[in-house]
């Protein structure tokens, strides 16, 4: 088992009233999942995947990474678990702006203090990867929404971790740009056994989807195994 | 990478980058010019000091210069002989205490011309070739009237605020009516700084009922008045770095927090705290390098100016024996290069809060607007 929920609650203090976003949620994802977190706005998907992400600590409940209990793990442990096993995706892309696309591809390597030219030919592989290999040089001002969510995944699987959580990540493209980043997705999971949880509110997107788990208002309303159409 | 994404950063966030470069930059030119000013004072005020009061002086023990009746250095003529003897090319130095009337007597290398200073001169109306009459008291109270001829009026700056009538001690005598006998103080006046202390101890061995000061311990007196100009120069230079401190802290805050989403990012995707400290840092490090850089040039430009204008303080230095009444800057390296290397550690410290606390910031937080 990869990730591991057990009662896991998340509040959060708003003025004088707490928000209860996560309310006592049970969830196990495994190696190799596809999995699409489903919900309209507010159902406390971003903050889900917040806490599998390591970015967050569950109020309540128990969180487990591969058996681990990272419930209470420190500031650098996280980091150092997101830094080596786990990969972003952000529904803005969060592209470095001063960087190009090669050079945000290599961040993540760098961080793990991987050698200068070994990065560079990783951070090339996956750019060619998402069909990118021509635009290695470009920044993300010049690059399309389509093309800076490839790079987005890009230097996501750069890194070869063992999950990907992406927060909306077709949320700003156009439906046919989302369908094919999805579809890319779906490739990766496929045929590099990369584990994906994503969230979104797109029902096509949600129909590609092997496994979808529902919320609505901090809990999981339905979590099936679907059969997905591509 | 670090270095490439931080000089990146500054030319994206070009704006606040430049407040902070000309920030330093006029810190930098603010406490360089500052500096030498304070330099160009205090070195001007030593030479002052020890070309009118000697290298070395020379007093009997327990004199008290308000003393009236004290006794002069009897034995004159051996301290001279002795003095002569490690630094032949003093020529009768001394200076003659009368009760009524003093006249200090210079030693000017070889020559035994008469020379008076511009404000002499310009007192008596007087210029070189002139004779002037002096007139004076002598110890037993007698009059002594004598006519001296004006071989050059001092005009190097150095003497310019001076009083002192300078004349070769045998004329002195010769025209005060006085042997070495009556001479009361000695100021022995020579370039080689570095033979005052070894001729002070010679001396002091020989004529253990002398108190033989050199210099560098006479020029203690002096440090209370460059204690006044340090303290203003602190002053300004505190003023300088705490308005350099806040404008620093606010542009590397304002800066962070603008790309607040991008450091969150790069924490999410595995970076440290240290990493982000050292990213922030280092675009401070570069600013602050070239400000430096920068600052020091213009500082250079503005006091080889200065250098040649000078600060204009006849009325102050008309006062006062020590002030010198023209103001030139002096360069001191060493001063330029602890003010640089104060600065650089000054704009980190003050970029450190910042970055901390953006650094510290969970990176959930910094998403939060964009998830």
């Amino acid at each position: 088992m990869l990730i591991e929920l057990k009662g896991v609650k998340k509040d959060y203090p708003l003025g004088r009233t707490v928000v209860h976003a996560i309310r006592g949620v049970n969830l196990e994802i495994s190696e190799g999942d596809f999995t699409v977190i489903a919900g309209p706005s507010g159902s406390g998907k971003t903050t889900l995947l917040n806490l599998m992400g390591l970015l967050d600590h569950p109020t309540e409940g128990k969180l487990f990474f591969e058996g681990r209990d990272v419930s209470r793990i420190s500031d650098r442990d996280a980091t150092f678990i997101r830094r080596s096993r786990i990969g972003f995706i952000f529904q803005t892309f969060n592209l470095i702006p001063v960087l190009t696309a090669i050079e945000n591809v290599e961040l993540p390597l760098l961080l793990k203090r991987m050698k200068r030219k070994e990065r560079r030919k990783r951070a090339e592989e996956a750019l060619a990867a998402v069909g990118l290999g021509d635009k290695l040089y470009h920044k993300p001002d010049e690059l399309s929404g389509g093309e800076r969510q490839r790079v987005a995944i890009a230097r996501a699987i750069a890194g070869m971790p063992d999950i990907i959580l992406a927060d909306e990540p077709t949320a700003n493209l156009d439906s046919e740009t989302g369908l094919s980043i999805i579809k890319l997705m779906k490739e990766m999971n496929r045929e590099q056994g990369v584990t994906f949880v994503f969230s979104t509110h797109d029902a096509r997107i949600i129909e590609i989807a092997r496994r979808k788990i529902e919320l609505l208002d901090g809990k999981v309303v339905s979590d099936v195994v679907q059969n997905s159409n591509s | 990478m670090l270095f490439k994404t931080a000089i990146r950063n500054i030319f994206k966030y070009l704006r606040r980058s430049l407040v902070i470069f000309i920030c330093l930059i006029v810190s930098i030119v603010a406490l360089q010019v500052s500096d030498s000013i304070s330099e160009g004072f205090k070195r001007q005020s030593k030479i002052l000091m020890l070309e009118s009061a000697g290298m070395i002086l020379i007093e009997r023990k327990g004199n008290d210069p308000f003393d009236l009746i004290q006794e002069g250095i009897k034995n004159f003529d051996e301290v001279e002989r002795r003095i002569k003897s490690v630094i032949p090319e003093i020529v009768a130095p001394a200076i003659v205490v009368n009760d009524t009337f003093s006249v200090n007597t210079l030693v000017i290398g070889t020559r035994r011309e008469s020379l008076i200073s511009t404000k002499l001169a310009k007192k008596l109306k007087a210029d070189a070739g002139d004779t002037i009459v002096i007139l004076s008291t002598n110890r037993a109270g007698g009059l002594s009237i004598k006519e001296v001829k004006i071989e050059s009026v001092l005009t190097n700056g150095l003497f310019t605020g001076g009083v002192d009538l300078c004349i070769p001690i045998d004329k002195m005598e010769e025209f005060l009516l006085w042997d070495t006998g009556e001479v009361k103080q000695i100021r022995v006046n020579f370039n080689q700084y570095e033979k005052a202390d070894s001729l002070s101890k010679l001396l002091s061995g020989m004529f253990p009922d002398l108190n033989i000061t050199p210099w560098n311990e006479r020029l203690k007196n002096l440090e209370s008045l460059f204690r006044i100009s340090d303290i203003k120069m602190y002053l300004f230079s505190f003023i300088v770095l705490l308005l350099t401190s806040g404008i620093i802290m606010n542009s590397v805050l304002s800066s962070v927090m603008e790309r607040k989403k991008d450091l969150g990012t790069i924490r999410a995707i595995g970076s440290s705290r240290r990493f982000i400290i050292f990213l922030i840092l280092t675009e401070v490090v570069i600013i602050t390098f070239f400000s430096c850089l920068a600052g020091t040039f213009f500082s250079y430009i503005i006091t080889r100016k200065l250098m040649q204008v000078g600060f204009h303080y006849e009325s102050v230095a008309e006062m006062t024996q020590y002030i010198p009444p023209v103001l030139y800057p002096a360069i001191n390296p060493l001063r330029w290069i602890v003010d640089v290397i104060f600065l650089f550690v000054w704009a980190i410290i003050w970029s450190i809060y910042p970055a901390v606390l953006i650094a510290r910031m969970p990176p959930v937080k910094a998403l939060r607007e964009e998830i």
